[in-house]
């Protein structure tokens, strides 16, 4: 008998996933001191190839992109078996079916999704920034309905394939999905009204965490707690070209990288969910 | 009768009854069978399974669909139902991974997921996550003259040495490009793969050498190389993390076994977790680093 027990935390990249998962780690361990940001024991990757290995029994390096895929959902079954407890696994694939009536990330073990939405514009300016890409770069990235991660044939890259699309493609993939029940978190609310977006996020997964303990956690995992942490000890998600990973989180920084022309691109092509998500007013003009 | 081949690998005979190109010629017929048969649908007693794996404490079943189904008995025969009309090298390919693997577990041997490398009269082994190089960096000692013990998997016998695998390493299109070996002539491990069987021959050494060092390969999201010598606790750990499918052992009847082998090489050995930059691909640095640092020459 299956259980839901995995909270997907689900995301375009460079759109709050990560700041949401220490604040996590802070809010189940309450540690005295901040827990470290190289150690987020409790979020694990859902395209970590060393669990994928180890639950199949066979060495992803020998199987192909689609035999991974079919395997993955099955991988997520036992893990839920063998846990008794919750399992918060970071996701940066977009939804979809791995085969007819299958998908990737399977209904019948997952309790929720949390999906963490950021302005395209930010987002572009922070992955460049991240991947160390000039911005005209990485736009087409953003645009392009078959992006994918770790996706070369000719090399064995750290983790497993995975496919996000187009900004858009993803978000529609994971909020046009009715399998899984989700809550959206959106990286603005997440910074103009921290303790509210923070806690609701915590009542969905349905923790009983006081105020006090959620207003505790973000404490200690503000910005400034972080890029402290990132500066003394290095953080070992960061990117080698990169100089730091939180870098400055700011709502609006694309005004500061953008050319006029860039921003028309990424609204052009993300204009739908970016009026549905209150990114642009209804002249289609950007409002943060 | 039919024909059997026989094969020495891992320091095993095997008698099996299709031929095994990968794997170097042997003498014997009172060997491990490797045979083509039916295989059971489930096993019953359950110890440890997995998506694709059933085990008990002497029994291990493994599908690879398409391809075929690994039965593993009692670390003395591997019984193969083809899910395919003949045995190809993809049937070959998983019978040499996690059906090895699991056999060699069943005997109570320690296999380490990674690739052994002879410097003077030891072994060093490579390991880490995969994708990390460790059969990289195998095939850049190799082009040195080294010579090769084995790749993905390094058996560890009761001996304490590193029981040779057989003569080729598994490497992806990349690093043979960097490597400049031409893929043109190489088998693929798998159709359309990007991922070839580069073979070793003469650089293969075919005894087993006793084990001196386990570099524990890692990557860093900083310039430069790092090493560490590990010690107490974290020795420990870094060896059972690194353990060919460490899963596989949970229940086993053996289990004992293996880690009487961890527990007499632990204070044999060195342990190092070497740290490397994510990118690029430093191998030349590397190398120099490694036969310095760890002074594998001496």
């Amino acid at each position: 008998m299956s259980k839901k027990n995995i909270i997907w935390l689900a995301s375009y990249p460079k759109s709050g996933n990560t700041w949401f998962r220490i604040f996590l780690t802070n809010l189940l361990y309450e540690s005295d001191d901040p827990a470290n940001i190289n150690d987020l024991a409790e979020t694990s990757i859902s395209s970590s190839r060393k669990i994928f290995d180890e639950y199949t029994g066979l060495s992803s390096s020998d199987l192909t992109f689609e035999e991974i895929d079919t395997l993955r959902p099955y991988v997520y079954r036992i893990q839920s078996e063998e846990s008794n407890e919750l399992l918060f696994k970071k996701a940066h694939d977009k939804f979809y079916n791995v085969n007819k009536n299958q998908p990737l990330f399977p209904p019948e073990v997952s309790k929720g999704v949390i999906y963490f939405i950021r302005n395209p514009l930010d987002v572009l300016v922070s992955f460049a920034y991240h991947s160390a890409k000039p911005i005209s770069r990485m736009l087409p990235s953003l645009n392009n309905s078959k992006y994918e991660f770790c996706g070369r044939d000719n090399k064995l890259q750290n983790q497993l394939r995975q496919i996000l699309g187009s900004w858009s493609g993803h978000v529609c993939s994971w909020i046009n999905q009715d399998l899984i029940p989700i809550h959206i978190m959106r990286y603005e609310d997440m910074i103009n009204d921290t303790f509210n977006t923070f806690k609701h996020a915590v009542q969905f997964i349905g923790l009983k965490k006081t105020d006090k303990q959620i207003k505790t956690a973000l404490a200690k995992s503000s910005f400034s707690v972080l890029s402290k942490q990132e500066k003394k000890d290095g953080f070992r998600e960061k990117m080698i070209r990169t100089k730091f990973f939180f870098r400055k989180g700011q709502i609006g920084d694309w005004k500061n990288h953008l050319s006029e022309r860039e921003v028309e691109k990424i609204v052009l092509n993300n204009k739908e969910i970016m009026l549905k998500f209150k990114y642009l007013d209804s002249n289609y003009k950007p409002i943060f | 009768m039919k024909k059997k081949f026989t094969y020495k690998a891992f320091g095993l005979i095997f008698n099996s009854d299709f031929e095994i190109p990968e794997l170097l010629t042997g003498s014997g017929d009172t060997g491990i069978k490797i045979e083509l048969g039916k295989t059971p649908n489930q096993l019953q007693k359950i110890t440890n399974k997995g998506v694709k794996y059933e085990a008990t404490k002497n029994e291990f079943l493994l599908q690879v669909d398409h391809i075929a189904r690994y039965y593993v008995q009692d670390g003395e025969k591997i019984t193969i139902e083809l899910l395919k009309d003949k045995v190809d090298k993809e049937v070959r390919l998983f019978l040499l991974g996690s059906a090895f693997g699991s056999l060699f577990l069943q005997r109570g041997l320690l296999p380490i997921h990674g690739s052994s490398i002879k410097f003077k009269n030891f072994a060093t082994i490579f390991t880490g996550l995969s994708g990390v190089g460790k059969s990289t960096i195998a095939a850049h000692f190799v082009k040195l003259s080294y010579q090769a013990l084995a790749d993905d998997i390094s058996v560890i016998n009761h001996q304490l040495q590193v029981a040779p695998g057989f003569p080729s390493l598994k490497i992806w299109n990349d690093v043979l490009e960097k490597l400049e070996i031409d893929s043109e002539k190489l088998n693929q491990i798998r159709p359309n793969f990007k991922k070839f069987r580069v073979p070793v021959n003469e650089q293969y050494y075919s005894e087993p050498v006793p084990l001196k060092n386990i570099v524990i390969l890692s990557t860093k999201n900083s310039p430069g190389f790092e090493i560490e010598e590990l010690n107490g606790i974290k020795k420990f750990t870094a060896i059972k993390n690194n353990t060919y499918r460490y899963r596989f052992v949970q229940g086993l009847e053996k289990q004992l076994d293996h880690f009487q082998i961890l527990d007499k090489l632990l204070p044999k050995i060195k342990v190092y977790k070497v740290s490397k930059p994510q990118a690029p691909l430093l191998l030349d640095e590397l190398g120099d680093f490694l036969l310095q640092k760890i002074e594998l020459n001496v």
